[in-house]
């Protein structure tokens, strides 16, 4: 399929690594274009991102082949992130986050995605779940929980999806029954992500009767008897975070680790779900501009029949493609974003439709990038089909790219 | 030392990742919307700083960057860091193409006695012109001992250990403060900003608010500045060929001035 001829691939390939290293924020040559992801953002975001970039290319991108390739967790360089203040970047700060806004959220979690989508995505849940605790949570599950969370000291997930529900997200079955001070949970969860390595899990059971309002939220520490986790599911990308299904047999948790009321579980859910819509579509973003950025330096680069490919009207077009939906993606996300942190009536479907938008979008993206490689971006030494794969499962999860079409079209048709 | 203040130059320099092209007047390179950021050495140096006064060996970090507007952005990761005070000496963007180690140098000596600074920190050289100059020439503008190429520091008492990276290998050498030391490569790894520092410092500048004020006259004076706890903007502007001034303007104060010879 591949053919490699001679000593010129040597020189050839030498010159195409240099591009890997590139810092994936700007053009080799650092001038200001069209996709600067900069732009429009006011001086203290411009910092933020700054910041974000400069760890997402020295910390992450040098070792995301790695972590990728012998799935590797890497602990180490997220606790390197949260002492940056990336473990709770929108939780209030008495309890360690960084009380920032979801549109500042949206800039960083884009930055780091451009070192490593998949480890970026599963901060982004991390996020999402200390959020949850800090939002819905009493003062004292506040300071109990959240200070080691934003530290990332301990990480969380988040137990939403069981084997029989997946988008009828409302029809789970896990149960929580009162008896005296706990609950007993039974039933499992699947697609963990962080199963088995995180110490907190953020559960949603049943404690009443069907239907969203039987619904409730409990926090499941690492260690309870009767929490247990399946085996680590061999995945086509997101390898640098395990996935396990979470098994709850007779499992005595506290009342006292429930977040908020009975019944309130599926509403926390679906509150959290709008923010992880947009940091779930700003990786997708961060995927597909480091994507954007490659294959334009490839292009620059890359010769045949006499003539860059870069010269090649074709390519040209196509370049410009990506681009403009590159921005297109950027600017619904960051709109959902601020329509969200404003409380807009509209939020709900602004985010459902930036992430339906943007995740296909930029997988589109990421794949045209990889093909604009030709061979070489079917091998693996090649960042870009990393992003093709970890973005893949984007358009999958947080609510299927199908049930954002469900909550969109609900919106329009409702009397 | 408790009392010790350091001073740190930044310089904003074209970032080390990009590719330099030059103008096709061949007067210089293209600095047009190309990304700049703090020089590499620089950073060190603020780094050590910092490193200094967590260790509670000093009072305060000062930050100091001379040149146009954008330098702020300089001045704002330098504060992000973890420096207590950045100073901007402003310079238009026409003389700025005129400012070297000797004009720089020359700048710091004066901070240096006006903030009191028992120490001044630089990067070693800056990566665009390599001059290798401004820390040896501020030495001996001030008649400070000086470590240059550093790749140890040692606070003791007044007096200061520094390792230095010769051609003939490692050099061990003790000053007795005040100094001026540069920084090279191995002297430490330089932090990230985090995120509660950027706040911190954008809710500080909220708090100040101000803009310096061109004087309406120059004046010469005996040299006088007023000083104040939040960012200070100083202005150097030309006058006639050759000579310069300084003022200061903090919340509109009338400025004090210094005729200062470029």
């Amino acid at each position: 399929m591949l053919r490699l001829c001679g000593g010129r691939l040597a020189a050839q390939l030498g010159s195409l690594h240099g591009s890997l290293q590139k810092p994936a924020c700007g053009s080799v040559r650092g001038v200001l274009s069209c996709i600067d992801p900069s732009l429009g953002l006011n001086d203290v975001q411009k910092e933020f991102q700054k910041v974000a970039f400069d760890f997402a290319s020295r910390e992450m991108a040098p070792q995301m082949a790695e972590w990728d390739q012998k799935e590797l967790f890497p602990v180490e360089t997220m606790r390197k992130a949260a002492q940056l203040g990336f473990g709770g970047i929108y939780v209030r700060s008495d309890v360690g986050g960084s009380e920032l806004s979801r549109l500042d959220a949206s800039v960083i979690f884009e930055a780091l995605a451009t070192g490593c989508t998949s480890t970026t995505a599963y901060i982004s849940i991390h996020n999402m779940c200390v959020w949850m605790i800090d939002s819905f949570g009493n003062e004292e599950q506040r300071h109990k929980f959240c200070p080691p969370l934003c530290s990332m000291e301990k990480f969380a997930s988040y137990c939403l999806t069981e084997p029989g529900s997946g988008s009828d997200a409302v029809s789970l079955m896990t149960s929580a029954k009162q008896q005296g001070d706990n609950y007993i949970l039974n039933g499992s969860k699947a697609f963990i992500s962080g199963g088995g390595e995180s110490d907190i899990y953020i559960v949603m059971c049943r404690t009443g009767g069907p239907g969203p309002k039987g619904i409730s939220c409990l926090v499941v520490e690492k260690g309870t008897p009767g929490l247990s986790f399946g085996k680590k599911e061999k995945k086509v990308g997101w390898n640098s975070q395990p996935t396990r299904a979470v098994i709850l047999e007779d499992c005595a948790v506290p009342v006292a680790n429930r977040i908020g009321n009975e019944g309130q579980g599926f509403l926390i859910a679906m509150k959290g779900l709008n923010g992880g819509r947009i940091n779930v579509a700003s990786c997708s973003l961060g995927a597909a501009h480091a994507s954007v950025v490659l294959a334009r330096d490839h292009l620059i680069l890359r010769k045949q029949f006499g003539e860059p490919l870069a010269n090649n009207q074709y390519l040209q077009f196509k370049l410009a493609d990506m681009a403009t939906r590159l921005v297109a993606s950027r600017l619904m996300i960051r709109n959902a974003a601020v329509a969200l942190q404003e409380e807009r009536e509209d939020a709900v479907a602004l985010c459902s439709m930036a992430k339906l938008f943007a995740t296909d979008e930029c997988f589109t993206i990421c794949n045209q990038s990889l093909q604009m490689h030709g061979g070489y971006g079917y091998l693996k030494d090649y960042a870009v089909q990393q992003f093709v794969r970890d973005s893949r499962v984007h358009q999958i999860l947080e609510g299927s790219n199908e049930v954002m079409r469900m909550l969109i079209s609900r919106n329009l048709l409702q009397e | 030392m408790a009392e010790l203040r350091a001073l740190v130059g930044v310089k904003r320099v074209i970032d080390y990742a990009v590719k330099i092209r030059v103008k096709p007047d061949k007067t210089g390179v293209v600095t047009d919307g190309v990304k700049h950021s703090m020089n590499p050495f620089c950073e060190i140096a603020v780094e050590e700083a910092v490193r200094l006064k967590e260790k509670k060996l000093v009072k305060e970090v000062i930050a100091v960057s001379c040149g146009p507007k954008q330098c702020q952005e300089t001045l704002r990761t330098a504060l992000a860091m973890g420096a207590d005070r950045g100073i901007h000496v402003e310079v238009p963007e026409s003389e700025a193409e005129r400012l070297g180690p000797l004009q720089v140098s020359r700048v710091l000596t004066a901070l240096a006695q006006k903030e009191k600074a028992g120490l001044v920190l630089l990067g070693k050289q800056a990566i665009d012109d390599d001059c290798n100059q401004t820390g040896q020439m501020t030495a001996a503008m001030l008649d400070w001992p000086q470590g240059t190429f550093a790749s140890k520091l040692t606070l003791e008492g007044d007096k200061v250990t520094v390792e230095r990276e010769i051609d003939g290998g490692l050099e061990t050498i003790r000053l007795k403060l005040p100094a001026v030391v540069t920084a090279d490569l191995r002297l430490n790894e330089p932090r990230y900003a985090t995120l509660p520092n950027i706040m911190d410092y954008e809710a500080a500048r909220a708090l100040g608010g101000h803009e310096s004020q061109p004087p309406s006259s120059p004046v010469c004076g005996p040299p006088a500045f007023a000083c104040s706890s939040l960012p200070l903007y100083l202005q150097l502007v030309p006058i006639g060929t050759r000579t310069c001034f300084l003022s200061s303007s903090n919340h509109g104060e009338s400025s004090t001035l210094k005729l200062f010879p470029l």
